[in-house]
């Protein structure tokens, strides 16, 4: 029995063979992996889930690079809660949450050639695209002050929602919540002001009443340490 | 938990107030985080930018890396996720330019600097996936439209499949977790005529409701 043949692209005609061993009634998973990508490699991904959606979305974005919409379509599954979930914390409003979305998306399409696997994850890539758009979309349309407004009202449960949205990768999801501990207060203030909130460093101090210099060091500090913790290489 | 600031008169490391005078004073590699998260004025990302292209190699490889990890840990530790409007994707299909003409480079991309020299490693990926979507082109050359909806409707079986970047794996109840975390697991690999291999996890149910 077949539950589910991820990614496959190949017309299910064309599938010629069937497990030798496997009794009706057994459940089966098919996995479909392109040419290049040993067996060894797919089976290593089961235990290791962020490594397989890495590898998985790298092998989309190569695919949307040589205009394969098949592969735009999976892509935009996979991902489009996280980009929309971020527009929405920064923006807040709907309508330009979902124009923000829609400019990201175009954006994969015509610049997924320029994805270097090299310089850091599918997902880190796409959430920077996202990121950017997001804030300049803030920024032209909304004043610094109607900005620390909306994100008051919009954060008195940040701290939770920012680990139990994550149903996956449990262990991670703690682990996120075990370094943001070691965070001092004013470092994790800080950084959250400037990533959901949209804010520039000297927003971030007007804000918070600190001087320049030190919200840049507990920026700085604050990321450096979650990395650290989080053994981001 | 006491706090790593450094006032202006601090030790080395200390911030200036603004980008230009850390710029000045040689700390450009300690903006990479505040670049990364897009926490400066566009006419300062500018001058970073400007100034970080024209910096020595062992310079502009120290903020690239700073700037790359910077970016994998928030991408790691702020994961707010919200379903979007079920006609959105619809919408951006299309705008889509039509795949068939030739898509001309392309809006400046967000947040980068011009890469630094490639690695023997990173070329090596580059020339693999190069070599892969040649493969691919050269495997699916007929049929556009007809394979863009079968692309949209398998895309769609996945999303009901429950397989997201959120619930990635995730949930126990998913009968392909149940596969897949099955003790009694199997993997059999078959070729398939129109190229490549399928991999499949085999698994005897628990319960009867699984079976046909």
């Amino acid at each position: 029995m077949t539950l589910l043949e991820a990614g496959s692209r190949a017309n299910p005609t064309s599938r010629s063979g069937t497990a030798k061993d496997s009794p009706p009634g057994d459940l089966c998973l098919v996995v479909m992996e392109t040419p290049n990508a040993p067996n060894a490699e797919a089976s290593a991904a089961v235990t290791d889930p962020p490594a397989d959606l890495s590898h998985r979305l790298a092998l989309l974005l190569a695919g949307i690079a040589q205009g394969d919409q098949a592969a735009f379509a999976e892509f935009y599954q996979l991902t489009s809660r996280r980009v929309f979930g971020m527009a929405r914390r920064v923006l807040i409003d709907p309508e330009l949450s979902e124009d923000t979305t829609q400019e990201v998306f175009l954006q994969v399409w015509q610049s997924a050639a320029k994805f270097d696997p090299a310089a850091g994850s599918p997902l880190s890539w796409l959430m920077t695209i996202s990121h950017r758009r997001a804030v300049d979309k803030v920024r032209s349309s909304q004043s610094s002050t109607d900005r620390e407004a909306k994100y008051g009202a919009s954060t008195q449960d940040i701290d939770h929602d920012t680990v139990s949205d994550e149903v996956g990768s449990r262990l991670e999801a703690e682990a996120v919540v075990r370094c943001l501990g070691t965070l001092t207060e004013t470092q994790q203030e800080s950084v959250r002001l400037a990533y959901y909130g949209g804010l520039t460093y000297r927003e971030v101090a007007e804000r918070l009443n600190a001087a320049v210099p030190t919200i840049k060091s507990r920026i700085r500090d604050g990321l450096i340490r979650l990395k650290t913790c989080l053994g981001v290489s | 938990m006491t706090e790593m600031n450094q006032g202006p008169n601090g030790r080395s490391g200390a911030f200036g107030d603004t980008v230009a005078m850390d710029l000045a004073s040689g700390r450009a590699v300690d903006l990479a985080e505040l670049y990364a998260l897009d926490a400066v004025a566009d006419h300062e990302r500018q001058a970073i930018e400007d100034y970080i292209s024209a910096a020595p190699d062992a310079e502009r490889l120290a903020f690239l890396e700073r700037v790359r990890q910077a970016r994998e840990t928030l991408a790691t530790t702020f994961r707010f996720e919200e379903e979007p409007p079920a006609d959105l994707f619809n919408r951006i299909v299309a705008q889509l330019p039509d795949a068939t003409t030739q898509r001309n480079d392309r809006q400046p991309n967000a947040g980068t600097i011009s890469a630094p020299p490639a690695t023997a490693a990173g070329t090596a990926g580059v020339d693999e996936l190069a070599a892969a979507r040649q493969r691919r082109e050269e495997r699916r050359r007929p049929g556009g439209a007809r394979r863009w909806l079968a692309g949209v409707a398998a895309a769609a079986a996945i999303a009901l499949g429950g397989v997201g970047v959120g619930s990635y794996l995730a949930d126990q109840n998913d009968p392909v977790n149940q596969v897949i975390r099955a003790g009694d697991l199997r993997e059999a690999s078959v070729d398939v005529s129109a190229g490549g291999t399928a991999t499949l996890l085999i698994s005897r149910p628990k319960t009867p409701r699984w079976s046909r």
